[in-house]
Order: structure tokens, then C-alpha cells, then sequence
């Protein structure tokens, strides 16, 4: 039965991580027990086996990545181009409404003098006695 | 085609922030294949392991112009791609938990038509799910030391753990392996 702690070590030392009083009673350990130099083996072995997998992507992995990067980047760009139109639509919209609203404004100025509440209203033209007289009249 | 053979990584990526595809296209061939380890290695050799790594390369390019060249340009599609395909496997996991009769492992294996490779294959496809059947802690650990081949202390620098736990971890993951592969070694 192999020692659990020199086995920890032996694992360890695969890994480069042992101080000098480790790697000489891992060395001692080694040199005295042949079960050990096996174990030694199997953990090279089992890492060759671990390493030597076949992880590839399959063939055209660039091109497929570069597609989807050339589709996701034109989306982008009609997303892009949509929200700019958009934008520039209601620039226009509100532009012209401004204008309208500053000509109304000049034209009801340049005809009553004012642009006041009742001239906006009209109801400047009215006196207090036209109005009661206009609510006095029988049909 | 331009010949880009003497450009180095960050000349590469400084094509293409100015909008030369073909320069990133030379960055994936480059690395796609320490990519594949990773994401392969995780995931098994299945059809999301591929989407997962056309992913690591997409989120690469959109945050390009954040990539300031502090660590290697390896390390940091490894680390993007460990983060997409731990992602990728909860969300698997949390599948499988929701529909509790799908319980087998979803590894899909590309089996060679050739007999003369039929037993390294078979070796393989022994060796891959033995890892898919690490949990994915230990899992980790394997792929980047054992698979990738990165020193422990890179290991643990794209994990953000310490060193201890990365060995710790090895550790046990090996055990583990030694258990199931041992009729091969």
C-alpha cells in the first residue's frame, strides 16, 4: 500500500511545486519502491492520454466565425441606419412645426398689436356689454 | 491576400481595430485551435463546443479596443472562453434538472469511419468523457493544466484562484481520472 501523503506529493511534483525537503523524501521514495516508480509511470501516462485528445474545431471554423461577425455587423448597421432615419424624420417634423408656430404668432402680433392670452383667444375683441348682450338675445 | 505572416498579435489587433477583417481572421486560425482545447476540452465535442468558440472570437472583436496587450493575447481568449462554456454548461445543467428523464450525458463523440483508427477512437472517446464526468471545479483545472499545458500559476491566474486550490484540485481531478482510466495506463 502506497503512503497517501508521498502519493499527494509524486502528484504534486508533476506540477513543479515542491520544496527541497519534498522532493527529497519524493526521490528517496522513488529510489527505494519499484510500486512507486509505477505509479510515477501511470501519472505520465494517464497525462500523455489526457493530452493527446483530439480537440479541433471542424473544418472552416474561421470562415464561419467571420460570417457570423460580417451578419451581425451589418445588423448593426441597418439598426444603426433605421434609428438615424428616424431621428432625422422628426427633425424635420419638429423644425416645421416651430416655424409654423412662429409665423402664427408673428401674423397674430403684426394684426392685433399683442400676443397676449385674449388675443390668442380672440376674446379681446369682445367687451364685458357685448357679451351680455349677445347672451341676452331671444331667437 | 495580404501576407501577414511576419505581424505579431498586437499588430494584428491594430489592423483590425482600423477595420481589417482579414488581420482578425488571421488571429483565429491562429488561436483557434488553443480555443478548441479549451472549449472541447469543457464542453465535449459537441455542436454547441463550435458556437461557443465562434463566441469567444466575437466577444473578442467587439471589445477589442479594451484589450490593452497587459496579459497574452492566449490567456485572454482562454479565459473568455472558460468563462462562455462554464456558462454554457450550467445552463445545460439547469436543462437537464428541468427535464429530469433526459439524464444522459450529452457528449456527442465524431467517431472516425476508419477501422484502422477505430481503437485510438475508442481511447479517446473513453479519455473525453472521463473528463466530462469530472465536476466542473476539477474539470477546469485539467483542461487548462493537462490539456492546455499552462503552468500552475497561469492556471490559477485564469481561474482567479489561488495556487493551493489549483493544486489541490489537480490533485483530485487526477486521482479521479486514474480511477476510471485505469485499464489504459
Amino acid at each position: 500500500m502506497l503512503d497517501q501523503h508521498l502519493l499527494d506529493l509524486l502528484m504534486r511534483s508533476l506540477d513543479g511545486d515542491l520544496d527541497d525537503t519534498d522532493r527529497t523524501m519524493l526521490e528517496k521514495a522513488l529510489s527505494e519502491s519499484e510500486e512507486f516508480r509505477k505509479e510515477k509511470n501511470k501519472l505520465i501516462r494517464l497525462r500523455e492520454l489526457v493530452g493527446s485528445g483530439d480537440y479541433q474545431f471542424k473544418h472552416g471554423f474561421t470562415n464561419r466565425v467571420m460570417n457570423r461577425l460580417t451578419k451581425s455587423k451589418n445588423g448593426k448597421s441597418i439598426e444603426f441606419n433605421f434609428a438615424r432615419d428616424l431621428n432625422r424624420i422628426f427633425m424635420r417634423v419638429a423644425i416645421t412645426g416651430v416655424a409654423a408656430i412662429v409665423l402664427l404668432l408673428l401674423s397674430i402680433y403684426l394684426t392685433t398689436g399683442s400676443v397676449s392670452l385674449d388675443s390668442l383667444s380672440g376674446a379681446e375683441y369682445y367687451s364685458e356689454d357685448n357679451v351680455i348682450s349677445y347672451l341676452l338675445i331671444e331667437e | 491576400m495580404k501576407d501577414y505572416s511576419g505581424f505579431s498579435d498586437l499588430d494584428l489587433i491594430s489592423q483590425t481595430r482600423k477595420g481589417d477583417n482579414e488581420a482578425f481572421s488571421v488571429l483565429i486560425s491562429r488561436y483557434k485551435d488553443q480555443v478548441a482545447k479549451t472549449v472541447i476540452g469543457m464542453m465535449g465535442n459537441c455542436m454547441e463546443a463550435d458556437d461557443v468558440g465562434q463566441e469567444t472570437f466575437i466577444r473578442f472583436y467587439r471589445s477589442i479596443d479594451k484589450f490593452r496587450g497587459d496579459s497574452a493575447l492566449g490567456s485572454y481568449l482562454t479565459k473568455i472562453a472558460m468563462n462562455l462554456s462554464l456558462n454554457e454548461l450550467k445552463k445545460r445543467k439547469r436543462n437537464r434538472s428541468l427535464f429530469s428523464d433526459n439524464q444522459g450525458n450529452n457528449v456527442e463523440i465524431h467517431r472516425s469511419e476508419t477501422k484502422d483508427h477505430q481503437d485510438t477512437d475508442d481511447i479517446q472517446e473513453e479519455v473525453q468523457l472521463a473528463i466530462q464526468e469530472l465536476p466542473f471545479k476539477f474539470r477546469s483545472v485539467v483542461v487548462l493544466r493537462m490539456i492546455e499545458g499552462y503552468s500552475t500559476k497561469e492556471t490559477a491566474e485564469i481561474l482567479d484562484l489561488p495556487m493551493g486550490t489549483v493544486l489541490s484540485r489537480l490533485a483530485r481531478a487526477q486521482q479521479n481520472l486514474k480511477d476510471k482510466l485505469k485499464h489504459l495506463i
